[in-house]
């Protein structure tokens, strides 16, 4: 009897557990299958029912998009721009956090809770208003309009918006690396820096790996600054590209944009399914003390 | 003295490229920022000094401020909850009580969909769902016998309810990584041993895992306070010049507004200044309550 | 190939010669002394404006070469608003290959190279203060005076008058309708080439007033009477009403999302007698009992009689278009250049030209009652001169010849706007766009929107008022007292007018 009572809670917890995970879905899932239906037919009707199935939205993987007697830049073009600035800012982060991730945990100097707390801080700043400043800084810089020159700086503001954040997460990788390894690295003669490069980097790549999908997505995703600081279509990304489209949505197929944003979300999804293990050991605060 | 000179250059080489990108992006806008908010500025950058005046307005000429003050609140509060609260719902839900590692990637993946979607088209999509003759939401809604309201986009509270419903949308994934992580973290010896205690799982999430995870809930709920508090993205793309009727102009949309459709640089400016220091004030405020400090204990090793 | 070609070319050439001196053999010239008077000075004074044009031209060469000493000066444009629209950006390319051939003609070696861009007009503010600030801004622009920024741009030195030039060339621009450099002139100057222009219809089903028993002849004399002020909104909200009681249709109006010149904004405020802009002040104006009498009427159209959606202002542009072409709406209120939209775009699979005449139909916006006025309202589009252009007169002339008759028809054509001068009309290309032919006589009904400042602000106070009277969270005088106070708060010097 015990028995059966304690199954009956089981299963209803259970239910209770999938309702909670997947009712509030329904909207998503309903939004998205459409998307994937219009990138795949013709027309849709009753939001979500395929009429005759082609592959004709897909045609701009061959041929660039052309409307109006413009002719867009062709997806590749704007693929290889969403790399470079993607993995450029991966990258600058990856390096940048794991240096000063490092020094947050394990170096001790004057100032250093401060220096945290001011990271933190730095939060409470809006991206919006600090934009036209921004601008006004790379312009000076002369970095404007020169192709993927421009990218640099782009790169360096993106890297510089998301990096108090990778530190902190960073920091709570070192944190929980134990003592004596180092200890006894110091001891037989390496420098801090040498400990740092041969026996700790090593212990926190599942923390890198956090960092670099974080900042992957991050990178996959910008917006705004790609869309004000590129003059030029050529070198557009993704999702600035994706955004002229929708503009002129009344133009280009529906089911073109729709494609569109299937090509734009399948790297990015299976970047995620790759990698989400490593996302999943990130610490903040650290638990294991 | 040896040792604190070879010290500073470690600091150097470590600190050095952290402090240098955030000087470049953080801390010389911010500066010029709040330099602009003192003149009048308009869109040839020329300044013509108005002292306090951009903050006199707001504080005491703006119709709109009392309305946006209240919509942010709500905004904030609302998406809050989704994000911290919801998110730790499901982060708890995916890492503990959904055993098959397959089941929550899958879960976690869709949750993630949002987040993941270029902004524009994740609101083309919001937009098809909500409109009033051909949206599925109404079609749904009608199915079931409920009513549907004549708009869900242009009067409160349906129109609030939509804001935070698509950026909680977006937010919650955030929430649901963190917290995943911190609770796969857990040694498993932990659960096992409240199981053996004869512990139902109700009772290890609320004496076991939600103490354990005190700090990332912290974390999360100081870090979107702030990233909501400055974010105006989607009720930008969705509402467009129709937000202010349908309240949801919140005060970042109201800056953005000031500064890229009337090109008033200062007075955007000023209004910037307010959010700054909100999120000065939450900050401490939060650093105060929870005891922030002992996040950052010293390190350890000295050399 | 290309020897046959040359070959026919000297075989013309010679053939020429002989008709020319046979010509010129019966025709003997009559001695210096024996021309007429009249017939000798029109072809001197034809020459002489030859010479002087082609002097000019020189100066202007001249000019260029200093600025580029090796000949090649390259001119950029950013065109902007929607695809349809690229005649914007490559009509100034062919301004430049014909500036090309008259400079080679002179013997000149200069050649004109054109960067061209183009892209929605939401993006080109962010976009040109950025360039400005690198040095790198464009040479030419194309933008509205109305639109956001613009007269931000204008205060900001950004762009140059044109006044200067205009006066040097106004021969080639006589043509131009006087109205529209009323409407580039701000504080006292020209600031724009007026470039293309359109009108505000109100486009009607004519298969459904055909399911309601009118006949041919009824529908084909209804903009007629909406011109002479004889059909009014008052029968327009009748019929709508009727439509929709019968069943022919799901809604009986429609207008557009969001602010703009025609009804529900300013189209019925100016028929209701408002102005916006006090001239002798320079002041924007609002004038209470327009205002009110405004909100009335859509008050009544959306709550009383409920033939409009009251989420219109938030209605997605494709469910709009989608409704009207369908049939599912019977009247529109919007411009002239969709009409080459829904043909283009398919918002309705049978949508094509032949469809659109057999059963749309359009007019002037109806006088809102017997005694007031029809109405359509026009912004031109205007290329505006960069200040950062190294020779502000090379681009103005070709922005000049941009807009000079085939190109011009080419670009009202192919993208549904009005020409801007009176030559165009007379054009084949144009005479032949059936539809532009057909509502250029609106432009005699025209108004516009007024170049100020603090419009912007205007606007968005209005729109939050409207829509409150729209969805009906406020009766109209409620809105209007709200309006009134935004509006004094954000331009304190604005005249409110009872």
């Amino acid at each position: 009897m015990a028995e059966l009572k304690r199954r009956v809670r089981r299963i209803l917890g259970s239910i209770l557990v999938y309702a909670v995970l997947t009712v509030p879905l329904i909207p998503i899932f309903l939004m998205y299958t459409w998307l994937f239906v219009q990138a795949f037919s013709d027309r849709v009707i009753f939001g979500i029912i395929p009429q005759g199935l082609t592959l004709r939205n897909w045609a701009f993987l061959n041929n660039p998009i052309v409307f109006g007697g413009i002719t867009h830049t062709s997806i590749w073009v704007i693929l290889r721009n969403t790399l470079i600035f993607t993995f450029g800012v991966t990258g600058l982060i990856t390096v940048v956090s794991s240096l000063s991730g490092y020094a947050l945990s394990r170096v001790q100097f004057k100032g250093r809770t401060e220096f945290m707390q001011f990271i933190l801080a730095l939060h409470a700043f809006p991206a919006v208003i600090l934009l036209i400043a921004v601008f006004y800084i790379l312009n000076k810089m002369g970095l404007y309009g020169k192709g993927l020159l421009a990218f640099l700086g782009i790169i360096i503001v993106k890297a510089g918006m998301e990096i108090p954040m990778s530190a902190w997460i960073l920091k709570g990788f070192f944190d929980v690396i134990p003592w004596d390894l180092e200890w006894a690295a110091l001891i037989d003669g390496c420098t801090r820096l040498g400990t740092w490069r041969r026996v700790i980097l090593p212990m926190i790549m599942p923390g890198i790996a956090a960092i670099s999908i974080f900042s992957f997505i991050a990178g996959w995703g910008e917006f705004i600054l790609v869309y004000t600081y590129m003059a030029t279509e050529e070198y557009f990304t993704l999702s600035v590209f994706i955004h002229r489209m929708i503009g002129e949505i009344m133009y280009v197929r529906w089911g073109t944009i729709a494609a569109l944003g299937v090509f734009y979300l399948l790297p990015i999804i299976f970047f995620f399914i790759f990698t989400q293990k490593a996302l999943l050991r990130i610490y903040i605060g650290g638990i294991k003390r | 003295m040896i040792k604190a000179l070879r010290k500073a250059v470690l600091l150097i080489v470590l600190l050095g490229p952290l402090s240098a990108l955030i000087a470049f992006t953080w801390i010389a806008p911010a500066v010029l920022t709040t330099f602009l908010s003192f003149f009048d500025v308009g869109l040839g950058l020329q300044l013509r000094p108005v002292g306090l005046g951009n903050f006199y307005r707001i504080l005491y000429r703006d119709l709109w401020v009392p309305q946006i003050l209240q919509t942010t609140v709500i905004y904030v509060l609302g998406v809050l909850a989704i994000n911290s609260g919801f998110g730790l719902v499901l982060g708890i839900l995916t890492a503990y009580f959904v055993k098959k590692e397959s089941v929550s990637l899958f879960f976690r993946t869709a949750w993630l969909l949002p987040r993941m979607t270029p902004g524009v088209l994740y609101v083309v999509l919001w937009m098809w769902f909500v409109d009033t003759r051909y949206g599925l939401l109404n079609a749904i809604l009608s199915m079931l016998g409920l009513p549907t309201p004549y708009s869900w986009l242009l009067s409160k509270p349906h129109s609030q309810i939509i804001m935070i419903a698509i950026n909680g949308y977006v937010g919650a994934s955030y929430g649901m990584i963190i917290y995943s992580a911190a609770v796969k973290s857990i040694p498993t010896d932990f659960f096992n041993a409240a199981k053996v205690d004869g512990a139902s799982d109700l009772q290890i999430v609320r004496y076991v895992i939600l103490p354990l995870l005190k700090w990332p809930i912290l974390f999360v709920t100081a870090w979107q306070t702030l990233s909501l508090l400055a974010s105006y993205e989607y009720i930008l793309m969705v509402w467009g010049d129709t937000a202010r009727q349908a309240n949801v102009e919140v005060w970042a949309l109201y800056t953005y507004d000031r500064a890229f459709w009337l090109y008033d640089y200062g007075y955007a400016a000023a209004l910037s200044v307010f959010l700054v220091a909100a999120g000065l004030i939450m900050i401490v405020l939060y650093m105060k309550i929870f005891g922030f400090r002992r996040l950052m204990e010293p390190s350890r090793v000295e050399v | 190939m290309a020897q046959s070609w040359k070959a026919y070319v000297v075989v013309a050439l010679l053939i020429g010669l002989a008709i020319g001196a046979s010509i010129a053999w019966i025709a003997k010239p009559a001695p210096p002394g024996m021309i007429p008077k009249e017939d000798y000075d029109k072809l001197k004074a034809s020459y002489d404006s030859l010479k002087a044009e082609s002097e000019k031209l020189r100066a202007l060469a001249s000019k260029l070469l200093e600025i580029a000493p090796e000949g090649v000066i390259t001119v950029r444009v950013w065109g902007t608003d929607s695809p349809a629209d690229v005649t914007r950006t490559t009509n100034i390319e062919a301004a430049a290959d014909r500036l090309n051939k008259i400079f080679s003609a002179l013997g000149l070696d200069i050649s004109i190279k054109v960067e061209g861009e183009f892209f929605s007009k939401k993006e080109l503010i962010d976009r040109f203060v950025a360039a400005w600030e690198a040095g790198e801004a464009p040479d030419i622009f194309a933008y509205k005076l109305i639109y956001p920024g613009a007269i931000d741009m204008i205060e900001a030195g950004y762009v140059v008058p044109l006044d200067e030039y205009i006066s040097k060339y106004e021969d080639e621009l006589a043509d131009i309708y006087p109205k529209f450099w009323e409407f580039v002139t701000y504080k006292g100057k020209i600031w724009g080439l007026p470039q293309d222009t359109e009108a505000r219809p109100l486009y009607f089903r004519k298969d459904v007033l055909r399911k309601l028993g009118w006949t041919e002849a009824d529908i084909e004399a209804l903009p007629e009477k909406i011109s002479t002020g004889e059909w009014t909104m008052e029968d327009l909200i009748a019929v709508a009403k009727e439509a929709m009681d019968k069943g022919l249709v799901k809604w009986g109006v429609y207008h557009r999302k969001g602010f703009s010149e025609e009804f529900p904004f300013i189209a019925p405020y100016y028929q209701f007698g408002g102005r916006l802009l006090d001239p002798a002040t320079g002041n924007l104006v609002l004038n209470k009992s327009a205002m009110l009498e405004t909100f009335k009427l859509i008050h009544r159209m959306a709550i009383e009689e409920e033939i409009l959606p009251r989420d219109m202002v938030v209605t997605d542009w494709r469910v709009i278009h989608t409704g009207f072409c369908t049939g599912e709406v019977l009247f529109w209120f919007g411009g002239t250049w969709h009409w080459a939209e829904w043909i283009r775009v398919k918002y309705n699979p049978d949508f094509t030209e032949e469809y659109a005449w057999k059963n749309i139909g359009f007019a002037l916006t109806p006088a809102p009652r017997p005694g007031l006025k029809p109405i359509t309202l026009s912004s031109p589009y205007v290329y505006f001169i960069s200040a950062q252009s190294k020779c502000p007169e090379l681009a103005f002339i070709l922005a000049m010849t941009a807009i000079s008759p085939p190109l011009d028809a080419k670009h009202a054509v192919d993208s549904g706007h009005l020409a801007v001068r009176k030559t165009t009309i007379g054009y084949p290309y144009y005479r032949k766009a059936k539809f532009l032919s057909d509502v250029t006589y609106m432009l005699e009904y025209t108004a516009f929107r007024p170049v100020h400042k603090d419009m912007p602000l205007y606007e968005k106070e209005w729109l939050t008022a409207f829509t409150a009277v729209e969805s009906g969270e406020k009766s109209p005088e409620e809105a209007l007292a709200s309006l009134v106070d935004a509006l004094k708060a954000a331009i304190p010097d604005i005249i409110i007018e009872e």
